[in-house]
C-alpha cells in the first residue's frame, strides 16, 4: 500500500514538506496598490472556502461520490498553488475542477448538470479551463484520497481488538467523517493518505487506535515512536480541518474584491481565462 | 508546446476511438506516436481519454508503452506516445506463417504481456481490453501494453470507427454471461486468448454476438455447471443448455507443446476464480528457458 503511493504521481508531484508547501502558497503574490488584488492570506482563505464549503454544496446538489469530491479538491489546490487566484477566477475554476475529477472518477456529469447547479456560470466557461487545469496539473489526473486505506485499517483493526462493535461503527463513522472534512486540509499535500486514515482513526478512538498500533506496527524495521509522532501531528492538523479561519463577515469582504477584480469592465486588468 | 512543434507523418493505425501518426519533433528529429482525439465541444476532452491519461502517467514499467506528454489544439488533443514499430495484429500478419508466430516467438512476447499485466494488477489497474491490436512490438522486439482507457470509461458513449467495432473475442464467460464482480481474471482470460491465437494465427473465439460468443467458448472448453462453477446458474445472462464436453486443447491448438497447452488451460478457466494470476503464470515451467 505505502509503497504503491510511493510510485504515484501524487507522491512525486504533489506532496511537499511544510517550508516547501508555505513558500509554494506565496510566492505568486506581490505587493499592490491595486485595491482588487488579494493578498496570500486573503487568496488562500478563499481558496480553502471554495475547496470545502462551496465544494460540498455543490457534491451535495449534485449527489456526487465523496470521491469526486475529494479529487475535486484536490484539484483545485494544485492549481492554486501553481497560479494566484488573482490571475484566475476561483469561481471558474471549482466547476472545471468538478467537471475533470467527475471524468476522471468514471462518474459522468455533463458541463450542462454543473453549470445549472451554479449561479451565473454557464457550460461554456466550465469547459473552458480544462486543459488549462489540466496541463497546470501536468497530466497527472490520479488522487489518492484517505478513505481506501481507512477501510483496511478498519478491517485491520476489527480482526486485533475485542472492542464492541458498536463502539468500532462509531469509530469509523467519525474517522470517515473527518477525512472527508480534510479533503482541502493542507495535510493532503503533507501525508500519505494512509497516515491521514491513521491519524482520522486516532482522532475518533485513541485508545483502541494506539493498542492497534502497538500490536501490529511494532517491528525491529521501524520506531513505532517516530511512527506515532507523525499521526500526531497530521491528527493536529486535522483538527483545524478546512482551515478557513476568517469570519463570514471578513469572506464576504474578500469575495467582494474578487468580485471587482474578475467584473467584466475590469477586464482589462487581468485575464479570465 | 503545440503540435507544431510536430511534424505529422503517416497514420499508423486506426482504432476504437482515435487516429494514430507517425510524428517528427521538429527541434530533436525524435519520431514519436501522436494519438489525436476529438474533443467533443460539448463536454470537452472524452472520458476515454481522461482515464487513459490518468493511467499512463500512473504506470511506468518497461512493458508499457510510455506517455510522453499532452497537446491541445482548438478542438484535438494529441497524446505523444513512445514510437513502436506496429501493433502485434499486423506483426502476426507480416512475419507469422498464415498468421502463426513460432513458438519461441510467442513465448517471449506472452512472456512480456504477463509481465506487463502483473505491473498493471500489482497496482491495481484492469486493462479491460487486451488484444492484439492493443499490444505494441517495437524493433527490438519488445512488447508494450497500450490502449488503456476504452475498457474502463464508461459514461457518455464517445464516437467508434465503423471499421472496428468493439470486439468480443478476448471477452471471459463469467462477464459475457453477465457477472459484474469480474477483477483481474478478466485479462488473463483475454491473456490466454493471445497466447493461442499467436500460435494458430487465428482468434480462438471469433464470436458476432454474446451469444454466439458464448456459444463458441462452450463448443472449445465444454459447457459449465454447478458442480465446475459453482453459483453459474445465478448469473444474469445463464441458460439451461445442453451439456458439452470440453476438447482436447491439442487438437484445436496443434502447434503447442504439452507443458504450453497446460498455461493455457490454467490462464482460460472458465471459473474465474479458478483462472491463474499473472504472477503465478509468469513461474509457470513453459517460461522455464526464458529465465
Ligand atoms: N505508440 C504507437 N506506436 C505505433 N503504433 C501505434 C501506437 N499507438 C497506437 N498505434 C496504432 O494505432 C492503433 C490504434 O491505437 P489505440 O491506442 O489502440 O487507439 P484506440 O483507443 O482508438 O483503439 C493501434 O492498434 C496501433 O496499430
Ligand atoms: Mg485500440
Amino acid at each position: 500500500m505505502a509503497e504503491l503511493y510511493r510510485k504515484s504521481s501524487q507522491f512525486r508531484l504533489w506532496s511537499f514538506d511544510a517550508p516547501t508547501l508555505a513558500q509554494m502558497k506565496s510566492r505568486n503574490f506581490k505587493r499592490s496598490a491595486d485595491e482588487a488584488y488579494l493578498d496570500a492570506h486573503e487568496a488562500e482563505q478563499l481558496v480553502l472556502f471554495f475547496a470545502s464549503d462551496k465544494l460540498g454544496a455543490i457534491c451535495e446538489h449534485l449527489n456526487l461520490p465523496s470521491q469526486v469530491r475529494a479529487t475535486s479538491a484536490a484539484y483545485f489546490r494544485r492549481f492554486f498553488l501553481v497560479n494566484s487566484a488573482n490571475d484566475y477566477d476561483p469561481r471558474l475554476l471549482l466547476p472545471t475542477c468538478v467537471f475533470l475529477a467527475a471524468k476522471s472518477e468514471n462518474c459522468f456529469i455533463t458541463a450542462d448538470q454543473l453549470a445549472s447547479s451554479l449561479q451565473n456560470i454557464d457550460a461554456q466557461r466550465v469547459r473552458a479551463l480544462e486543459f488549462e487545469l489540466f496541463s497546470t496539473m501536468k497530466f497527472t489526473l490520479t488522487v489518492h484520497n484517505g478513505l481506501w486505506p481507512l477501510q483496511g485499517f478498519f478491517l485491520d483493526i476489527q480482526r486485533c481488538t475485542d472492542t464492541d462493535q458498536e463502539t468500532l461503527a462509531a469509530m469509523f463513522d467519525s474517522a470517515r467523517k473527518l477525512v472527508i472534512e480534510c479533503f482541502a486540509n493542507d495535510v493532503v499535500f503533507l501525508y500519505s493518505p494512509s497516515r491521514i486514515a491513521l491519524a482520522a482513526l486516532m482522532a475518533a478512538n485513541e485508545f483502541v487506535v494506539t493498542e492497534f498500533m502497538a500490536v501490529s506496527m511494532d517491528g525491529p524495521n521501524r520506531s513505532l515512536d517516530t511512527l506515532l509522532e507523525s499521526v500526531h501531528a497530521c491528527r493536529e492538523k486535522m483538527n483545524e480541518r478546512s482551515q478557513v479561519t476568517m469570519s463570514k463577515e471578513e469572506l464576504k469582504q474578500v469575495n467582494k474584491k474578487l468580485k471587482m477584480r474578475f467584473s467584466p469592465d475590469s477586464s482589462k486588468r487581468v485575464k479570465t481565462s | 508546446m503545440s503540435t507544431s512543434q510536430f511534424q505529422q507523418l503517416e497514420k499508423l493505425g486506426e482504432g476504437t476511438y482515435a487516429t494514430v501518426y507517425k510524428g517528427r519533433n521538429a527541434e530533436t528529429g525524435q519520431i514519436v506516436a501522436l494519438k489525436e482525439i476529438n474533443l467533443d465541444s460539448e463536454e470537452g476532452t472524452p472520458s476515454t481519454a481522461i482515464r487513459e491519461i490518468s493511467l499512463m502517467k500512473e504506470l511506468r514499467h518497461e512493458n508499457i508503452v510510455t506517455l510522453y506528454d499532452v497537446i491541445h489544439t482548438e478542438n484535438k488533443l494529441n497524446l505523444v506516445f513512445e514510437h513502436m514499430d506496429r501493433d502485434l495484429k499486423k506483426f502476426m500478419d507480416n512475419y507469422g506463417v498464415r498468421g502463426a508466430l513460432d513458438r519461441q516467438q510467442a513465448k517471449i512476447f506472452m512472456f512480456q504481456l504477463l509481465k506487463g499485466v502483473m505491473f498493471c494488477h500489482e497496482n491495481r489497474v484492469l486493462h479491460r481490453d487486451l488484444k492484439p491490436q492493443n499490444l505494441l512490438i517495437n524493433r527490438k522486439g519488445v512488447l508494450k501494453l497500450a490502449d488503456f482507457g476504452l475498457a474502463r470509461a464508461f459514461g457518455i458513449p464517445v464516437n467508434t470507427y465503423s471499421n472496428e467495432v468493439v470486439t468480443l473475442w478476448y471477452r471471459p464467460p463469467d462477464v459475457l454471461l453477465g457477472s459484474r464482480t469480474y477483477s483481474t481474471s478478466i485479462d488473463i482470460w483475454s491473456a490466454g486468448c493471445i497466447l493461442a491465437e499467436m500460435l494458430t494465427g487465428k482468434p480462438l473465439f471469433p464470436g458476432s454476438n454474446n451469444d454466439d460468443q458464448l456459444d463458441r467458448i462452450f463448443r472449445i472448453m465444454g459447457t459449465p455447471d454447478e458442480r465446475t462453477w459453482p453459483e453459474v446458474t445465478s448469473l444474469p445472462n445463464y441458460h439451461p443448455m445442453s451439456p458439452i464436453p470440453p476438447k482436447d486443447l491439442a487438437l484445436v491448438i496443434p502447434q503447442c507443446d504439452v507443458v504450453g497447452l497446460d498455461l493455457i488451460q490454467s490462464l482460460l478457466q472458465m471459473r474465474p476464480e479458478s483462472r491463474i494470476s499473472a504472477r503465478d503464470a509468469l513461474r509457470h515451467p513453459w517460461f522455464a528457458d526464458l529465465y
